[in-house]
């Protein structure tokens, strides 16, 4: 400004390009604003789940037909939904709905784990819940801070869980659940109800690093071949062939240890003795020889796991994997030996192809804190039946409509 | 050649004149944003969606009242005060908010399975009215 109160013109268009750029921005943000889609998504999805929830457990009480095959596949008309949307962004032909309903037994010694799956029902559109994930903010680490990524699958290479307590604590090891013959789950919360005091440092919680997934200490130190064992494109199962043969096949300059699983791990035993060749007159609990039970395989007999155990596990790798967002694959839920070939755990007689094939139907979604999901569209209830049997009940309610990124 | 006076005049000229420019700037900035909120496009949008929760949320034999003055006074412009019934449609689990006489209006769809036995525009109120029957079987 001159003498004279005059603006100058230099000073003049300054001013003029300041407010022209105001005005600009206000302009393309009233446009953004209000070109944006009104999104109504998660209102509608905690909507859905409030309908779904009102259809499971009317009155207070479990609908007494949800537990019938009829139930599944009339699902939609039972509790009055109708999947059909609008016809722009090809939603016709690609539901913009999604929803899984699970119905658990109530285990009152596990309290917070899930029984046995009674029922399930999936509908819609299974894209939509990859594109709420991938949507939302994942977590992958515990309490503490530490990340995990796998899931290792032991077992304990005994009979009972108060001698696998044992030898892992008197071998300085530590490992984060057990799962006995009965399915029941042992971990750090309800240990001293299984061992005795000075053996419950066996078990440690998530938040902490185990001590199962080692490479040996002392005679067990793995003199070489951790390189030579995997393959070059560093996909941890995929062994080479003399790595996947069981211990006693190879020498032990052979043996191949991938180090540092305990840092990003969960560790969980089974309870099994594993190689009963030797032992195949003796009997179990129920007073039946172990061979008449057991799995061949190497020219040996392996005793076999129990129902009751893979369903506990089915159960516990669910809720772990979704907790910290752990793909349900074989490179993420690994077993001992594959991380250590002179391990052979869990052994021939796991029956991989059925756990995993149970595991994924049943999806990373059992946990009622899973972060994935806002707790409106994912969430979990306790209900009873008339008769006072009581069950969990998950809900996972989602809509996509998503009129920026097309759930095809 | 300027004398005094003249520089004068040309200081308040020069003022009064970006002022003028600055008061158009902002001008054309506020019409902007007014008729985008008052547009017809994303008051169809949202009422249609807002219909579509009501809906949702139904249970058989509710009535509900929404109050959409605004939607009525856009849709009385173009549409004309007879055709104002017209402005909301409802098919099956779809409903469409349409408030000028192009264009096709806005459809959202509910997942609630209701059936609606009558919906109408109550003038006096400036509202609609939807009167939910039953289940869809």
């Amino acid at each position: 400004m001159n003498k004279r109160g005059e603006l100058e013109i230099g000073e003049m268009a300054l001013w003029f390009a300041a407010m022209a750029g105001v005005a600009a921005w206000i302009i393309w943000m009233t446009s953004i604003y209000y070109g944006a889609p009104y999104n109504i998504k998660g209102i509608e999805s905690s909507m859905l789940a409030n309908q779904i929830e009102n259809c499971i457990a009317p009155q207070g009480f479990l609908n007494d037909t949800v537990l019938t095959q009829e139930f599944g596949k009339d699902f939609l008309s039972a509790c009055h939904l109708n999947f059909n949307v609008e016809n722009v962004y090809d939603w016709k032909s690609n539901p913009q709905y999604y929803t899984e309903v699970h119905i658990y037994k109530f285990d009152a010694n596990n309290p917070g784990l899930l029984g046995s799956q009674l029922a399930s029902v999936v509908e819609g559109n299974p894209n939509i819940k990859t594109a709420w994930k991938l949507n939302s903010q994942q977590s992958t680490q515990t309490s503490s801070g530490r990340a995990v990524n796998t899931i290792v699958i032991h077992s304990t290479e005994g009979s009972t869980v108060e001698g696998a307590v044992q030898t892992i604590s008197q071998r300085g090891l530590s490992i984060h659940y057990m799962i006995d013959r009965s399915g029941d789950i042992i971990s750090q919360s309800n240990e001293p109800q299984y061992a005795p005091a000075k053996y419950q440092n066996a078990f440690v919680p998530e938040s902490e690093n185990g001590a199962h997934a080692g490479c040996g200490v002392g005679s067990q130190k793995i003199q070489a071949c951790t390189a030579s064992c995997i393959e070059s494109n560093g996909l941890r199962d995929v062994l080479k062939p003399q790595c996947q043969q069981l211990a006693g096949n190879l020498p032990q300059s052979q043996w191949c240890c991938i180090p540092d699983y305990n840092v990003n791990s969960i560790g969980i035993e089974l309870v099994n003795i594993g190689n009963i060749t030797g032992i195949c007159k003796n009997t179990n609990e129920k007073g039946t020889p172990l061979c008449l039970d057991a799995v061949s395989a190497y020219g040996d007999k392996w005793e076999n796991y129990t129902s009751e155990q893979i369903n506990s596990l089915v159960n516990l790798v669910s809720d772990i994997a979704a907790r910290y967002n752990i793909p349900l694959d074989r490179n993420h839920i690994v077993g001992h030996y594959q991380i250590a070939t002179y391990k052979t755990d869990p052994g021939p007689a796991f029956p991989w192809k059925t756990f995993m094939q149970e595991l994924q139907a049943r999806g990373a979604i059992t946990s009622p804190d899973n972060a994935n999901y806002n707790n409106e569209m994912e969430r979990s209830f306790y209900v009873t039946d008339k008769s006072g049997n009581q069950y969990i009940v998950t809900v996972l309610a989602l809509v996509g409509k998503d009129e920026k990124n097309v759930a095809k | 050649m300027k004398n005094k006076r003249g520089s004068g005049l040309d200081a308040i000229n020069h003022n009064v004149i970006f002022i003028i420019f600055l008061l158009v700037m902002v001008g054309i900035a506020l019409y902007f944003v007014v008729s985008r909120l008052n547009s017809s496009g994303v008051m169809e949008e949202k009422y249609a969606k807002e219909i579509a929760l009501s809906l949702d949320a139904a249970h058989p034999g509710m009535v509900i009242t929404l109050n959409m003055s605004y939607a009525v006074a856009a849709a009385e412009k173009s549409l004309g005060e007879k055709n104002l019934d017209k402005m909301v449609s409802i098919k099956g689990n779809q409903v469409t908010v349409k408030l000028t006489s192009g264009g096709q209006g806005y459809t959202s769809s509910f997942f609630n399975n209701v059936t609606l036995t009558n919906y109408y525009l109550d003038k006096s109120k400036l509202a609609y009215v939807f009167f939910v029957g039953g289940y869809n079987e």
